[in-house]
């Protein structure tokens, strides 16, 4: 209670003008932050007399996590933010930018522990996390208060962390990823045009009559054709989707609702404009890989969606990957005695899956939608795991000006209550 | 003066008939928009497109342009110019201009693609053709000028080949070693 009293008095002393929004933050978990795990920042403004649209950016060493925000007068928004750096420091900057200019600052400071501390952390009573990255620098939890957490999204979280405690970061064993689709050639988009100009301008010749009174319009058929061309070439690919290939893992735990999911992946952008490629989930991160000119920072939009913006080349491909947590299913798990029954319950046929020596060697490797499997005996082992794989993606992403289709394939895993649990 | 500019539009519209009837004029249209069309979408085949070292996609495939025109134009100028009689040179030249603006004009969708690729901005693929509009008005007048010179059309059209190909490079290295 005395960290999260002064991070409150701190963020405070930073008295905004009369009329300025007024931002208020606390970082970590019990004021506590760790090398390369995640750092919650809860953030508080207070829209008093002027909207705000701009942005929120939060800063740890060399991370930075910007969300936009667009917030009417008089209102007052709450959300978190996460971020993660190995190379750490003892405080977090919050600044609110407005029209290219910092409106408002705060700075935080940050208890630092070492990644191989053991760490029991307390969560202050009514303060839950709505991730489970913002339980990451803990290791042990203690509560303030008796009381589960009101909010289902807040359960959920705290599920996800003690599974994936449960599971180990390190150990947890999932089998081999396969490569990320090769993306076509920039080419592929142009192909079509250039070909059909070039065979239009080679026709024009033929066509145009060679008798004395017809030739002069081979000039103005030239002319007419190259403006055409001229025409296609520009919207060439302006109204095409953006192609996301991705290869994927999807991460099921018993006791937890939610699901992870890690992707990498390519987005081939259609057209040489600005893009601004969404995921479709409220928590998680897209970091993109090939451009360099952010650093390490990621956004979030208006609603707290990870978001990649770039400014693409017709045809450019941009590497990217995605953590994220996910309402997508594909396993449901029951207990009966000593047999477990697993469903298939996504709409996708899962193929080449794995099953623990509980389940008959004559399983069958492709579960249809709506087929299950039970085992013939109790299930043992340090971490049990089911895995499948489907062509599909776990997330969908977004665009506001281009439809996104998705190719690739999800390798999902559900990790079994085991030995260690029972 | 009405009739003058009369007589020169005559002269000019026949000029322009002649030409058109080439077929030397039509294969040069094939050839320069088809070579472009072919090394643009070869050099960008790969997971991104290629380019030479220190330019990007777009300056890259317009020097294999300057290049092919370079070799292209004064062909086509002295395949389908006439030499005489000597004074009807004027309007001849006129025309001729007129024609292989066109020609080098031709390949400007497939090179707005290249430049579309490199998200260079369009003004920069107009800027772009004002070289390659430069270039066909420069090989006009070397075909021309050459010959004057040169009464051997094979040696003329030579000689005005590796004039033209030759300023052009000058140009170039001029405009690089400036940058």
């Amino acid at each position: 209670m005395f960290v999260i009293g002064r991070l409150l008095a701190i963020a405070l002393l930073a008295a905004p003008a009369a009329d300025a929004p007024l931002l208020t933050a606390e970082a970590g978990l019990d004021g506590v932050g760790r090398p390369g795990r995640w750092l919650p920042v809860r953030v508080t403004i207070d829209a008093r007399t002027e909207d705000i649209n701009g942005d929120l950016v939060a800063e740890w060493g060399r991370a930075r996590v910007r969300r936009a925000l667009i917030l009417p007068a008089p209102s007052r928004v709450e959300f978190d933010l996460y971020i993660r750096t190995g190379d750490v420091r003892d405080v977090v900057l919050v600044r609110l930018e407005q029209g290219g200019r910092e409106t408002s600052r705060v700075t935080l400071p940050v208890r630092i522990v070492g990644v191989e501390d053991q760490t029991a952390l307390t969560v202050p009573a009514g303060r839950w996390p709505h991730s489970w990255r913002g339980y990451d620098a803990a290791d042990a939890l203690m509560f303030d208060t008796g009381d589960a957490p009101s909010a289902r999204s807040d359960r959920d979280a705290l599920a996800l962390w003690r599974a994936l405690r449960d599971a180990g970061d390190a150990d947890r064993a999932l089998p081999a990823a396969e490569p990320v689709p090769p993306a076509s050639s920039p080419a592929s988009h142009a192909a079509t045009t250039a070909i059909l100009y070039t065979i239009a301008i080679a026709a024009v010749p033929l066509l145009v009559r060679r008798g004395r009174s017809r030739v002069l319009l081979l000039y103005p058929a030239i002319a007419l054709v190259v403006a055409g061309g001229s025409a296609a070439a520009w919207a060439t690919g302006r109204s095409s989707a953006i192609v996301v290939r991705h290869q994927s893992f999807a991460e099921q735990f018993e006791g937890a609702a939610t699901t992870l999911v890690s992707m990498r992946a390519t987005a081939q952008y259609p057209a040489d404009e600005d893009f601004s490629l969404r995921a479709d989930t409220m928590d998680g991160v897209l970091d993109g890989v090939s451009s360099s000119a952010s650093g390490d920072e990621t956004r979030l939009d208006a609603e707290g969606r990870p978001m990649l913006d770039h400014r693409a080349g017709l045809g450019s491909t941009e590497s990217f990957s995605v953590e994220a947590t996910s309402g997508f299913r594909a396993f449901d798990v029951t207990h009966d005695g000593p047999r477990t029954r697993i469903v298939n319950v996504s709409t996708a046929a899962l193929d080449r899956c794995e099953f623990p020596p509980a389940f008959s060697t004559a399983a069958a490797d492709r579960l249809a939608p709506g087929q299950s499997i039970e085992s013939s005996s109790v299930i043992t082992g340090p971490d049990p795991i089911v895995a499948c794989r489907f062509a599909g993606a776990p997330l969908a992403f977004t665009e506001p000006h281009h439809a996104v289709t998705t190719s690739g394939s999800t390798l999902v895993v559900y990790h079994l209550a085991g030995a260690r649990d029972q | 003066m009405m009739r003058a500019v009369h007589g020169i539009a005559i002269v000019l519209r026949r000029e322009l008939q002649l030409i058109a009837r080439q077929r030397a004029f039509g294969v040069a249209l094939l050839i320069h928009t088809g070579v472009m069309t072919a090394f643009v979408l070869a050099w960008s085949s790969g997971p991104a497109p290629q380019a030479f070292p220190g330019r990007g996609f777009y300056d890259s495939v317009r020097l294999v342009q300057l290049a092919v025109l370079g070799l292209l134009l004064p062909w086509t100028v002295a395949r389908v110019v006439a030499m005489r009689p000597p004074r009807l040179m004027a309007s001849r030249a006129v025309a001729a201009a007129l024609a292989m603006a066109l020609l080098a004009f031709a390949a400007f969708p497939v090179m707005l693609l290249a430049d579309r690729m490199e998200d260079a901005g369009v003004a920069h693929a107009l800027r772009g053709e004002l070289d390659v509009q430069a270039l066909s008005a420069l090989a006009v007048a070397t075909v021309l000028a050459w010959r004057r010179l040169c009464h051997d059309r094979l040696i003329g059209w030579m000689a005005a080949t590796i004039s033209t190909c030759g300023l052009v490079a000058a140009v170039l290295y001029l405009q690089d070693y400036a940058r």
